[in-house]
Parts: structure tokens; sequence; C-alpha cells
């Protein structure tokens, strides 16, 4: 089958063209460097021909900046045979023309047969210009094809050039030849060039000024301003956290409650054999682990998504860039950190589009530090404790506390690893700053779908089949035994914890708070129910005995004012709480995390380095808590 | 109502060099600087209808006419 490569610069509308072409509506954002990976997906059979196009991230050239951009020109001088392109679409963005041209030669200089598509003409229009896409087409010596990326428009005409195209490529490219042909071209069509703005097939007769251009220049003046753009910066942050966290509250009920009445259901129908418990306790709980972060997770995806198809992320990352470069970051670190609060796992990704090695290295290494959704219910627990009997807001004002932390401590590790991390040449930010546009809420809503699908599956399984690890471990060898808690005291789980013990005996805790320290390595969260279950709290003896999830929490927090080690003193006193909360801001518990670190960094050493660091500070720290008390 | 600069040669870093060729800068080229971020930099550049944010090296690196 032909496989047709999506080309062009960022933001110019490939991914849009992909989603009309191909019908999967992957995703589309107002923001530079959205796609930093490629997609593949078949032609939709309405078409009439049946072919495969490869969505890539957007470039300006074929000079790669940074390793999104990199993505592209492999497949392009195909490195990759499965996504060699027998053809490529150069996507053009109509305002940006004579610019966007260059990307155009470039690639019609690698052989492969080329149709242009040229993007936004409704923008063009409304400003009273018009491109002849006939005398485009003579000039260029390619098919061209007007697109509307947002009704579809001149997809099927596209097509029709497409399959009419002859797709054989006239020559191999060599990647060394490749670099010796885009330094000549660069100095053709380059710095030195002004043969583009000679082309005669834009009609400029209207000299009326953009309109779209000047309403951004009025919101730029202000959202780029250092003091008001700068406010501004700072409500939108606190609207986007605190919507992640709100909303999601009855988001997250609903799910737990499913998934919680689901297992539950299994353990009555099933009669409590151990294949029910293990569907029960084992899948449906691992299931319901990991789906619990979902709310939270979509609704990010959700704020981000809208915030860059406004355009205003790439202010916002122009606002930040000089803070974060001088820890050693870059604007571009902004996106991955803040996605961190939601879940690593995305965020790590999103460090694509950082140019220089040690940015991007460093985002990476301070991003597990932020804290992401699978921490609160953990801070909830041990902050509720803590503030017992005193006012709510306390609690509130202490989580608030705990996230400007995390920031600190974020900064804290840029800083000292900066140094251990050998340059890696020159910081690059040079950001394109989109127009602002309104944002439309399905095509949102969808992007939202699709990466949060994309986030299921890949940080799901690694998760899920840590719970049931968790849960094996936590039933064998004794799985005949009626009770629970003898059970759990006697299975592989505790006996760890015992081994264990006198890790965890400095952090001022036994070793079934130590389980729930490992078990926390499924996912954080997971240390509520753990220690639920090692104190013996059950849905059947929970105060109220309403079994709900309520009274197992107010029962839990009951038993842990009272629970007390070997020698007869309280485990949970301050110290401990402020050592296991610092312990879990700072330990690099999550796996999955881990996983995506390596595929990003492919170094073994950096993430086991980072892996150990940070375990080895959150212990000492809390160690340190514990003597200093 | 902002300054006009005409662009008059290029000099610094290749890679700086490429991406401002890529965002239209060009000699002759003519563009404005429309504002500055926090802390001074980015500088905002508008050139033709594109708005780029440019760190100063980055914008160093554009000798313009005097
Ligand atoms: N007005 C208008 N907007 C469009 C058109 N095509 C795409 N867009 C919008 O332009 C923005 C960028 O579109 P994308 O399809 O994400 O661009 P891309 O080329 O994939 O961008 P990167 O992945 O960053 O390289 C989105 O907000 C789209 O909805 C069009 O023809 N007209
Ligand atoms: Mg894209």
């Amino acid at each position: 089958m032909k496989k047709v490569a999506l080309v062009g610069p960022p933001n110019a509308g490939k991914t849009s063209l992909f989603n009309w072409l191909t019908g999967s509506n992957f995703k589309t954002v107002n923001y530079p460097g959205a796609t930093v990976n490629f997609f593949r997906g078949d032609a939709l059979e309405q078409y009439g021909f049946a072919c495969e196009f490869i969505d890539t991230p957007g470039v300006y050239s074929l000079f790669p900046k940074s390793q999104d951009e990199e993505i592209t020109q492999k497949i392009l001088i195909g490195e990759n045979s499965e996504v060699s392109p027998d053809q490529v679409i150069v996507v053009i963005d109509a305002t940006q023309f004579e610019r966007h041209l260059n990307i155009f030669h470039q690639v019609s200089a690698l052989n492969i047969p080329t149709i242009v598509a040229v993007t936004m003409l409704d923008i063009l229009k409304e400003s009273g210009q018009s491109i002849d896409l006939n005398i485009l087409s003579k000039e260029l010596g390619v098919p061209v094809v007007g697109i509307d990326g947002l009704l579809g428009g001149g997809v099927q005409e596209l097509m029709d050039s497409v399959a009419g195209r002859e797709s054989e490529k006239s020559s191999q490219i060599e990647p060394e030849a490749l670099q010796k042909w885009t330094q000549e071209i660069f100095t053709e069509f380059g710095l030195e060039n002004n043969r583009l703005h000679k082309l005669s097939f834009i009609d400029c007769k209207s000299k009326r000024n953009w309109h779209h251009l000047k309403v951004t220049d009025k919101l730029d003046k202000f959202l780029l301003h250092p003091i008001f753009g700068l406010v501004f910066f700072v409500v939108v942050m606190s609207l986007l956290f605190t919507s992640i966290y709100s909303f999601s509250v009855p988001l997250m009920d609903f799910v737990d409650a499913g998934f919680s009445s689901l297992s539950q259901y299994i353990l009555v129908a099933g009669e409590q054999s151990l294949w029910a418990q293990f569907l029960a306790d084992g899948v449906v709980t691992g299931f319901g682990a990991f789906f619990i972060f979902v709310p939270q997770v979509a609704i990010l995806f959700f704020g981000l998504i809208l915030l860059e198809d406004t355009g205003y992320l790439a202010r916002a990352t122009t606002l930040v860039d000089r803070p974060l470069s001088l820890l050693g970051m870059n604007g571009r670190s902004f996106v991955p950190l803040l996605s961190g609060y939601a879940c690593a796992v995305p965020a790590a990704m999103a460090a694509r589009t950082i140019t220089n090695k040690k940015e991007r290295l460093l985002t990476l290494f301070v991003l597990p530090l932020m804290n992401c959704s699978a921490r609160l219910p953990v801070y909830a627990l041990l902050l509720t404790f803590f503030f017992t009997g005193k006012p709510m807001w306390y609690g509130g004002v202490a989580l608030a506390a705990i996230y400007f932390l995390s920031i600190i401590v974020g900064a804290l590790a840029a800083l000292i690893l900066r140094r251990f991390i050998k340059d890696s040449g020159q910081s690059l930010f040079m950001m394109e700053l989109p127009l602002y546009r309104r944002p439309r809420i399905m095509p949102v809503l969808s992007q939202v779908l699709a990466k949060t699908k994309f986030f299921v599956r890949k940080a799901g399984p690694i998760i899920f089949a840590l719970s049931l690890v968790i849960w094996v471990t936590s039933v064998f060898p004794n799985y005949e035994m009626t009770d629970d808690v003898q059970r759990l005291q006697s299975s592989y789980i505790a006996q760890a914890g015992h081994l264990m013990e006198p890790v965890f005996e400095p952090m001022g805790v036994d070793w079934r708070v130590g389980v729930g320290i490992i078990s926390a390595f499924a996912a954080r969260e997971v240390f509520v129910s753990a220690l639920a279950l090692v104190f013996n709290v059950t849905e059947e003896n929970a105060i109220g005995g309403d079994g709900s999830e309520e009274s197992v929490a107010a029962t839990l927090l009951e038993k842990m004012k009272t629970a007390k080690l070997a020698n007869g003193g309280l485990i949970f006193t301050p110290a401990t709480i402020i050592g296991l909360i610092i312990f879990f801001m700072i330990a690099l518990q999550c796996l999955a995390t881990v996983g995506v670190i390596y595929q990003e960094t492919n170094s073994v050493r950096f993430t086991v380095f980072q892996l150990v660091s940070f375990n080895v500070v959150a212990y000492l720290l809390a160690v340190g808590v514990q003597i200093f008390a | 109502m902002y300054k006009n600069y005409e662009v008059e040669s290029f000099e610094g870093e290749e890679f700086i060099l490429e991406r401002l060729a890529e965002f239209g800068f060009s000699r002759g080229q003519s563009f404005q600087l429309v504002g500055r971020s926090l802390f001074g930099q980015p500088y905002i550049a508008k050139i033709g209808n594109l708005k780029v944010a440019l760190r100063a090296v980055e914008l160093e690196s554009i000798k313009v006419k005097v």
C-alpha cells in the first residue's frame, strides 16, 4: 500500500488534515510542537483509494533541532523502511506562505513525489487576501490543493491527487548526502533568500490589516506584559489546578464506587472463593487503582489542550523561559513539568520538544518531583490525621504548601544536577507565537479522549500488573485462611515488611507501614488501601458499619491514633507523619514513570541514578525528621 | 508605532541562524520588536505576520542597519 507522509511546519494543520483523511481524530492543537511522535492511519474508505498516511511532528526545515523534528527527518530519508514514504504531502499555512515554502523546496529536493496542501485559507480570506492555487501549482510544478482544516473541504480532491500521482522515488538518499544537500539548499533558500518574495501567486491588493493579527497584538500586549501577564499566568494556572482537583472529585467517586460494587458483586457471586477474590480484589481492584487517576489526568489534558488551542500556551512558555533557564531548563520545559502534576508518564514524552539535551535531561530528572495526582490520596490521609480536630482549611493550606514545596525541591534538584550533566551546546528557545484562536470544544474533547486513551494504554498495564503482584503476595502462601488479617499477617508481603523492618524503623514506623510503602510501588495511592488492610480495617468492621469509604477512612484514622510500635511508642507521631509526607514527595516509586524515563533517555545510568537518588534522599530526609524530632 | 529594523547580516551559532532563516529572517527583511517577557527576556519580534519569541542571544545574531 502506498505510504504518504504529511510534512510541514509546526501548527500548519497536518494533524487536522490527517484526522480528516483517516478519521482517527487524534489531536490537533494550536501549539508549535504538539505532535511529538509520528502516527499512522489508513485512508477512510469513502475516498475510494487505499493508502496509509503518516502524521509527522512539525519541522521548519530538514535541519532537525530537537528529537521530535529528528523523527520527521528520519521518516523523510527513509531510515525506517516501514514508514518510508512513497509520497509526501507538504502542508503549508496560507498565512505564512513565503516562509513555509522553504520546507517544500527542501522536501522536493529529496526526489519524493510531492503534493502541496494549503491550509488556513479561511483566515487569509477573512483578511481580504487570496491565493491563486493554479498559478502556484504551475510555479511549483506540483499539484496544489486547498484544504479547509476545520470543515474538511478539499480532502477528496487531495485524495484524487494522491491516487493520480506517480510514486516511484527517483533516487534513494543517503543521510550524509542529505546533510550536504540541505546545506546547499539552505544557502539557496535560507538567509540569502529573496527569491521567494518574487513569487506572484499571492494577491495582496488589499492592504487591510490582518484581523486575527490585530486581535493577537492587542491580547499580547496584556498577556505578555511583565506584570499583568504574570498575574494572568498565575490566575490561569491556579484555575487549572483547582479544576483538576475539584471537578475530578465526583468522577473519581463514580469510578471508585463502580469498581468497588463490581468487586463486591464478584465476591458475593463467587462465594468468596480464591478465584472470586483474585478477580475482585486482584483484577478489579487493580483496574480501579489505575482508573481512579483517569479523571484527573483527563481534566489536566482538557485544560492543557484548551490553553494550547487558544494559542496561550506558547505565551506561557515564553513567560517562564527566563526563570526556567536560570535553573538550567528551558521555557519548553514548562508543558512537561505542568503535565507532571497529573502524571509523569505523558509528561516525559512532552519533553521531546526541548532542543538542548542537557535541558531535556534536567527536565526529565525533576519531572517526577512534581506532585502527581497519585500522591493526593496519601497526602489527604496523612494531613487529615495530622490536623484531626482542627478546622478544615488547615489541611488545605498544608496541601498548597506541599505543592509549593515541590516546586522548590524540583528547582533545587535541577540546580544540583546541572553541575553533573555535561553541557550539550547552545540552548535554543526561538518559539513561534501562533495567532490567538477561539478554541472549538468538539475537537478539544476528541483530543482529550485520544490523549487519555494513550495514557491508559501506556501507564495502565504496569500499574495493573503491579497491583496483581501486590495482591498475590498479600494472599499467599496461606491463601486458605479465612481470616483476612491473619492471612495478610503471614503473607509474603508481610514477611517482606518484617524482613525490611530494620530499614523502616529509623523512619519511626513498623513493618505495617513498611508494607504500605512497598505496596505504593504499584501506585502511590495504594498506600492508603494497603494501610487499611494491615491495620485490620475492613468494610465489615468499619465504624458505623455501613462499609462506606468514609467510614473505612474514619476507622483507619482511629486505628492510626493508637497504633503502637513494638517498643510501645506511638507510630504516627507528628514527626512520622511529616517524615512520610516528605518521603512521598520525593521518592520515585512509580515504575511506570521509571519505564518511560528510560524510554525517553535511553540511558540505564540516568534512569537508575534517578531511581536510586530520589529514593535514598527521600528516605534519608524522613529519617532525618525522626532524628531531629 | 514600533520601530522597524532592517536585517543587515547575521552572526552567531549556525543552528540559531538556521532557525532564524526558517522564521523568515533574511537580508534586507524588516521586523519589529513589540515586547519583552518577564525579566526582560525573551523578546517578542514580529516579522511579516509572524510573531516569534527570541532570547537576547538569539536576537543578537541579527545585525540590523542603523
Ligand atoms: N482556521 C483554520 N484553522 C485550522 C485549519 N487547519 C488547522 N487549523 C487549526 O490549527 C491548529 C493547528 O493544527 P494542527 O493540525 O494541530 O497542526 P500540526 O501541523 O499538526 O501542528 P504540530 O503537530 O504542532 O506540528 C489547530 O488549532 C487547528 O484546529 C484551517 O484550515 N483553518
Ligand atoms: Mg500535529
